[in-house]
């Protein structure tokens, strides 16, 4: 009985002078666990289930026409970041980006820019790759209002230098879509799509010319099923 | 109470949880004899320091257990929050809950304890409270500012002498141990009471 009693005492002494000796674990930047001097890190950043699942959706994507609604209309609210060398950023860049190589994300002045929480950032480079991966660590380092360019600069300019053009049977909105393009590529001084003609032109014009002869030959050939469709529009009108 | 294990388990479950705590802590009170007041006011005559006993246990369980699963990451210490420290409300408020156990026989916990075994004495227990209740909210302008006066705000003993939180549960639990020994020898020395 009176063993229990000792050993029972003995545990609550030991496991506490245990965890006095835990190594410690803070690496907190929460003001309210250093005060309570607690030893456990309390990781501030994204979870890493919630890592994956923002990195399988889409959300973290900012589409060229969203971005070019924001560079024409100078939002405020968004900072562009070029990802680039400073080479390749002073040959061309978008509208009110400034450059920050990636190579120097993580230095203390450039934490500064991304840690703002007034801004929606917005990562861009020539393709998605290093975005991407400058995305997935500053959301591990916790930060907010993170934003890839959809396909990078290459295909920012490849949008409105060459807009693809609707199909006649595409709806309205298609249209619309193609001349709002056109207006972003005259805005960012691009060339337009339908005055532009590239060297050899006059050549793809004739041939395209040529080959539109064949197709009158076609109908011709298609008129005879046409006889045969009205009658049985007339049976089916009969079921009716 | 914070989010337990909150990876695991989603908000909606901490009240689920409290309700399964809470009874377990009621059938813990009820099997350690705490619905007797006979037992419960020992602890004032020296015949039985089994309510010493039990919370003093409970707390260094509690604070323990607490430090550990914060340290590994199951429940965020930082979250929890106490009442606010007012020093001398709470020593005129613990003088007189004090006189009401010693009187009374019970503490509100153990008057539910008692209630759930059919005792009379704690439904009696239980009017008492409501009516003191009743009688304080009512006459709580009178109290208003001593009862916010001296306000420390919300602070644990380690933060408010800036003392090592895990070394302070070490010292408690010393303490504890020593108030153990000490409650048994005065036991010794006390004829045991029949109840």
């Amino acid at each position: 009985m009176k063993k229990r009693y000792i050993f029972l005492a003995i545990v609550p002494i030991v496991l506490s002078i245990v965890l006095s000796f835990l190594p410690d674990k803070s690496n907190s930047i929460d003001a309210k666990r250093n005060q309570k001097s607690l030893k456990s890190a309390k990781y501030t950043g994204v979870t890493p289930n919630n890592l994956l699942l923002e990195s399988v959706n889409d959300n973290r994507f900012i589409q060229p026409d969203e971005l070019a609604k924001v560079i024409i209309g100078q939002d405020p609210s968004y900072l562009l970041v070029d990802l680039r060398d400073a080479v390749q950023y002073e040959k061309f860049t978008l509208p009110g980006a400034i450059n920050i190589p990636y190579e120097k994300i993580l230095t203390e002045e450039n934490q500064a820019v991304f840690d703002s929480e007034a801004y929606n950032v917005v990562l861009f480079s020539n393709g998605t790759i290093v975005p991407d991966q400058v995305w997935m660590i500053l959301r591990r380092a916790g930060i907010k209002n993170l934003k890839v360019l959809n396909g990078g600069l290459n295909q920012f300019y490849q949008l409105y230098l060459n807009p693809p053009k609707p199909l006649e049977t595409d709806p309205k909105e298609a249209f619309e879509n193609y001349s709002y393009r056109k207006a972003v590529g005259a805005h960012l001084g691009l060339p337009n799509p339908d005055e532009f003609i590239p060297k050899g032109g006059e050549n793809l014009k004739s041939n395209t010319i040529a080959t539109g002869l064949k197709p009158v030959v076609k109908p011709a050939v298609k008129a005879a099923p046409k006889v045969v469709v009205p009658k049985k529009a007339e049976g089916g009108d009969e079921g009716c | 109470m914070g989010p337990l294990i909150p990876e695991i388990l989603s908000d909606q479950w901490n009240n689920i949880i409290a309700i399964i705590t809470g009874m377990a802590f009621g059938f813990v009170l009820e099997s350690s004899g705490f619905s007797s007041s006979r037992k419960l006011v020992g602890v004032f005559y020296g015949y039985d320091f089994a309510v010493l006993r039990v919370f003093f246990t409970a707390a260094i369980t509690a604070s323990i257990g607490l430090l550990f699963m914060d340290y590994f990451g199951w429940i965020d210490m930082a979250a929890l929050d106490g009442l606010p420290a007012r020093v001398w409300p709470i020593v005129v408020g613990g003088l007189i809950m004090g006189m009401g156990f010693v009187t009374g026989g019970f503490c509100p916990g153990t008057c539910i304890t008692a209630i759930g075994i059919g005792k009379l004495d704690g439904y009696v227990f239980f009017g008492g409270i409501i009516l003191g209740v009743f009688v304080f909210s009512e006459m709580f302008p009178l109290f208003e500012n001593f009862y916010n006066s001296s306000n420390l705000g919300d602070v644990t003993v380690p933060e408010y002498f800036n003392i090592n939180p895990y070394w302070f549960t070490v010292g408690i639990s010393i303490i504890a141990i020593i108030a153990f020994y000490a409650t048994m020898l005065i036991r010794k020395r006390i004829k045991s009471v029949e109840y």
